[in-house]
């Protein structure tokens, strides 16, 4: 009898023995974890918060300024008699439109970014629209200038009061 | 006595080196609204006319290079 409990209480120490250690490990993994949500959530303080912001309203004014300057100088070019260079004239307005919704995407990505659990990734979102819309924008300037040197060169467009 | 003298100096010291400081770093950001309020009137600033070469004028005045500016600012800022 006294050899039976011996065994079940050398049992019963052992198996503690053997689980204690993976249990504590469990639970520091675990609050390991969580510090590190906490920490990366307070990573971005409510200073750079403010700056991130403030940068990213900066760089929305700055593309809405140069997309409503292109789309002036489409309707100037409008204005004329432009009936040959039509096509080249409309493919242009509609790229424009694409960098608007471009636009309002990156609006929308910049102000996640200070919500969101990975900031960063959330910020290769933004590198990789911004690119878009530069490169897009360029590609319209580019269009524009070659539809005005072909309005001079060609003699097309030749508006009234000229 | 002089040890008095002397925090009382280091006191205003510190209070001076922070005064200074902050007018430095409002200056610097009042300086960058500046900057930047300057740069966004000359985008918006173009003629009305459909005159070809005041068309090509203002497209050439188009500034395209320093639309990402601020994402090295907000890169840094992510830091």
């Amino acid at each position: 009898m006294k050899l039976t409990k011996g065994l079940l209480f050398l049992s019963f120490t052992l198996i503690t023995l053997v689980l204690t250690p993976q249990v504590l490990a469990k639970q520091e993994i675990r609050v390991k974890i969580e510090e590190k949500k906490t920490e990366r959530l307070e990573k971005l303080s409510a200073i750079r918060r403010e700056r991130i912001m403030s940068y990213s309203n900066k760089m929305i004014v700055r593309l809405e300024s140069t997309v409503e300057r292109l789309e002036k100088l489409i309707t100037r070019i409008e204005k004329r008699d432009v009936s040959e260079i039509k096509t080249s004239l409309n493919e242009a307005k509609q790229k424009l439109t694409l960098v608007k919704s471009n636009v309002v995407t990156l609006k929308d990505s910049l102000s996640s970014m200070t919500t969101v659990e990975d900031p960063k990734a959330e910020f290769e979102k933004v590198r990789e629209t911004l690119k878009g819309i530069q490169n897009d924008l360029k590609e319209v300037h580019s269009k524009l200038v070659k539809l005005v040197g072909d309005i001079k060169g060609l003699r097309v467009g030749e508006n009234k009061n000229d | 006595m002089t040890n008095k003298l002397v925090i009382s100096l280091l006191a205003i010291l510190v209070i001076v080196l922070g005064f200074f400081g902050y007018v430095v770093s409002s200056n610097k950001s009042f300086t960058e609204t500046k900057t930047f309020e300057r740069e966004i009137t000359k985008v918006e600033t173009i003629s009305e006319t459909d005159d070809i070469d005041s068309i090509e004028t203002d497209l050439n005045a188009t500034d395209l290079d320093g639309l990402d500016q601020e994402l090295t600012s907000i890169e840094t800022e992510l830091k």
